[in-house]
């Protein structure tokens, strides 16, 4: 049985604590008129010309500073809190939907080496559930106009006889639309969610069945096969909703397979964290290397995925330059070029070369260094796909950014760490748990360190 | 002291194990284990090194990806410069997208190819390689230890014997006995290798024949983490994880007895069992050899119930077969009883198939009628 230590509890606390408070900071710091934007952009002229490198780019900004670029710049800037916002939450739900597709993987893989993982997974995905309900809550936000991350929400975009009319938009608006774009996202939630609280109940009546009575065990294999058909569509569409939509002008066939990859790599690299803190606390005796070897591979393994579907479609825009396609890597390396490259070498060369050599799959402190990496890493990516939508070229990792990405770590360690103290932290009763305690890849022979 | 080569023989994997473990413990290596499948844990035992083809991979894969820069440099800067999609060919750095696909290429194809070929020289599996096997039982039933020894081999033989080897055999190696891969070669066969070596390869091979025990490899069979077949399985049907066969099934062969152990069964297959099989010469014949050994203990060589235990009075009451003695029974009968057994006789179906316990009546009617 994990006990929630109280230094853990205050620490997510306190984290939790530090997201609210620099989320407060960023809205109150956020300019709410033109005359403001303004002020703000001569502040930011003043100190461009104390150097005198980039005076050029302060006598463009000077050029600019009409009434509707203010405007315009208001309306990013208004976003960048809730971009922040939005960002960190998304990330932490799709750790917690990748989890959850791992484990349904467990389950209709009928896998025996993972047994002794379930239950961090379970509880890792228990997160889907306040993670859903604050995503909602912030598209819905949207949905009544508190925010515009989502462009096409404005309702003069789709009006033939409105200065603002966009053609594209409109004829994307029978999809885009507030009313099915909210319901969509409840659909989707409310599977995922389904199914987890499905499956976290039979691996409960399974722990409490009797010993060859695997009826529980079963039924949860039938909920993980119907909802990995439910998640293979709706991790699809729900991408192109919450974060391709962003940018609704343009569009990608693959995208749902990036982000799906992105987010199942931070969910392994999660899931890696973890299980090493909690092995480092004295529990979950029976997890061997050879586990954390497996997850290391997975880790590996999706990470060159990921790798793979942003080079397929990076190479292909590159190549064809269709000013219809290329204008998403435009935005992305006018304004993002430092954030875009770092992230990916963290996403890709630094766990090529950490993790290529077998053994160093087996050994805590690599794991943990590159699963750091890799969460950092592939919350940049998600950052770099939302923020050019939503607030150009006035983005900055600062409080807001920060402040919110632990706040959510906060909610995400409370949330796990408190579903594991309920249950008992090995799925006992499950019918392979005697091969995953006996699971050991042959060429692992150093002891625990 | 001229060099000698030890084998040791052994018949059982396990009695093998414990012979490496006990060879090893005196200090002594082993040079090469021969047997017919893969024993679980014998690497660990002789103190094999772990492969390392993962980095032979990893040098090719580097290569490879050189090499495929090369290539792209030269044929597309500098040999034939082209402008494709609005992409002038300026500098090869500028154009580097496009070559990624053939460098991830290029470094996949080298890693694999040479790591095959590596594999198949490190192994000595190359093609016209002659075969090392020093004994032919040991891709049968036998295993095989293969020692080459400078010196006196008493002690070593003595260990070999302790420790359960059926066989030790002592040669002396002549210089033209050492098992030198290249001379066995057949000239086609060479001029391949050759070739292949020329693929920067020349540092597997070795002058001493066989001091090194090769690598591991298939690593995987070595540590299954399956059930064994016959071992315990607290998720199997009875604990096991050998199954019990689907309800009526009937093995290859066997052919079910319908009429049942019963005075009623009994006067059933005495008026209406008859034989199936032909009564014919063939049949008696084999019937009388089945005879004389299963029932002639007892009942006798002619059927008289004369048998040696009767003699000896360890059984009695065995009854003749002759008419006076039992003057009721027929084919089927005797078929029922020696199917089921009767009074002191018992069964004999575990024995003997259907068609032999038959065969068996038809003798025994041939020795009732030579009877008084």
């Amino acid at each position: 049985m994990y006990i929630f230590s109280q230094k853990l509890k205050t620490l997510s606390f306190v984290l939790m604590a530090v997201g609210i408070l620099s989320l407060a900071f960023g809205f109150i710091t956020t300019p709410s008129t033109v005359e403001d934007v303004n002020n703000q952009m001569e502040h930011v002229d003043a100190d461009h010309s104390e150097d005198s490198d980039s005076h050029e780019t302060a006598v463009k900004i000077n050029d600019h500073h009409d009434e509707a670029h203010a405007e315009h710049v208001l309306t990013q800037l208004k976003n960048r809190p809730w971009s922040a916002l939005y960002v960190s939450a998304l990330f932490f739900l799709f750790i917690a939907l990748g989890t959850l597709f791992f484990m349904a993987i467990q389950y209709i893989g009928q896998a025996g080496w993972s047994v002794v993982l379930l239950r961090v997974m379970e509880a890792m995905s228990t997160y889907l559930i306040p993670g859903g309900l604050i995503v909602f809550l912030i598209l819905l936000a949207g949905g009544l106009h508190f925010h515009h991350i989502f462009h096409w929400m404005d309702a003069s975009l789709i009006d033939p006889n409105s200065p603002n009319f966009d053609p594209i938009i409109e004829g994307k608006s029978g999809y885009l639309n507030v009313p099915f774009f909210l319901l969509r996202a409840v659909v989707y939630l409310g599977g995922w969610i389904g199914a987890l609280l499905l499956i976290k109940k039979y691996s409960i009546e399974q722990e409490n069945a009797e010993v060859g009575n695997n009826i529980a065990y079963n039924k949860a294999f039938k909920v993980s096969a119907i909802f990995m058909v439910f998640f293979g569509v709706t991790s699809s569409t729900g991408s192109w909703d919450w974060v391709m939509s962003v940018d609704p002008h343009w569009f990608s066939t693959l995208f749902g397979w990036y982000v799906f990859s992105g987010m199942f790599v931070s969910a392994l690299a999660m899931m890696v964290l973890v299980v090493v803190y909690l092995k480092t606390k004295g529990y979950l005796q029976t997890v061997n290397h050879s586990h954390i070897h497996d997850l290391g591979k997975f880790m590996f393994g999706f990470s060159i995925f990921w790798t793979y579907l942003w080079f397929s479609q990076f190479v292909l825009y590159w190549y064809a330059n269709i000013p219809e396609e290329v204008t998403y890597y435009i935005a992305r390396f006018a304004d993002y070029k430092v954030a875009f490259w770092t992230m990916v070498v963290m996403n890709f060369v630094f766990p090529l070369i950490v993790l290529m050599d077998s053994g160093k799959k087996s050994y805590y402190p690599y794991m943990v260094v590159t699963g750091v990496v890799l969460i950092i890493g592939h919350y940049m990516d998600l950052f770099i796909m939302i923020m050019p939508g939503s607030v150009g070229s006035h983005w900055y990792f600062g409080v807001v950014e920060i402040g919110t990405f632990l706040g959510f770590l906060g909610l995400f360690i409370f949330c796990t760490a408190n579903n594991l103290s309920k249950r008992s932290l090995i799925a006992k009763g499950h019918p392979m748990l005697k091969e995953s305690e006996h699971y050991h890849y042959y060429n692992i022979e150093h002891e625990d360190h | 002291m001229s060099k000698k080569l030890v084998h040791g023989l052994f018949d059982d994997d396990d009695i093998l194990m414990s012979g490496v473990k006990a060879v090893r413990q005196k200090g002594i290596d082993i040079d090469e284990v021969y047997t017919p499948f893969p024993v679980h844990g014998l690497d660990k035992a002789m103190g094999l090194k772990p492969t390392r083809i993962a980095s032979a991979a990893f040098i090719f894969g580097i290569i490879g990806f050189f090499f495929a820069i090369w290539l792209t440099w030269f044929m597309m800067i500098e040999d034939w410069p082209q402008n494709i999609g609005g992409k002038p060919s300026f500098t090869w750095l500028e154009n580097m997208p496009s070559f990624i696909p053939i460098m991830f290429e290029m470094t996949i194809f080298f890693t694999a190819h040479l790591m095959v070929t590596t594999y198949f020289f490190k192994n000595k599996l190359y093609p016209g390689s002659a075969g090392i096997n020093p004994d032919p039982r040991t891709t049968d039933d036998k295993f095989l230890m293969e020692f080459f020894v400078d010196g006196d081999t008493s002690n070593l033989e003595a260990i070999l014997k302790d420790s359960g080897a059926i066989e030790v055999t002592v040669k002396d190696i002549v210089e033209e006995e050492k098992r030198n891969l290249w001379f066995k070669l057949p000239p086609k066969s060479a001029s391949v290798v050759v070739i292949l070596l020329g693929l920067g390869l020349s540092s597997c091979s070795s002058d001493e024949p066989m001091r090194e025990p090769v690598s591991v490899y298939m690593p995987d069979m070595y540590h299954s983490v399956a059930y064994e077949p016959y071992s315990e399985d607290p998720n199997g049907i009875n604990s096991m994880e050998a199954r019990t066969p689907v309800d009526g099934t009937i093995k290859r062969g066997y052919v079910p007895y319908d009429i049942p152990n019963t005075n009623e069964g009994y006067q059933e297959a005495l008026m209406n069992l008859k034989s199936p099989i032909a009564s014919n010469d063939e049949n008696a014949k084999y019937g009388e050899e089945l005879y004389n050994i299963y029932c002639i203990s007892c009942h006798g060589i002619n059927g008289d119930g004369q048998g040696k235990l009767v003699q000896n009075e360890k059984f009695l009451g065995v009854p003749s077969y002759a008419a006076s003695r039992l003057p009721n029974i027929s084919e089927g009968s005797i078929f029922h009883v020696i199917t089921y057994g009767k009074n002191m006789m018992g069964s004999h179906a575990s024995q003997l198939t259907w068609d032999e316990r038959w065969k068996i009546s038809q003798h025994v009617l041939k020795l009732r009628s030579q009877l008084k």
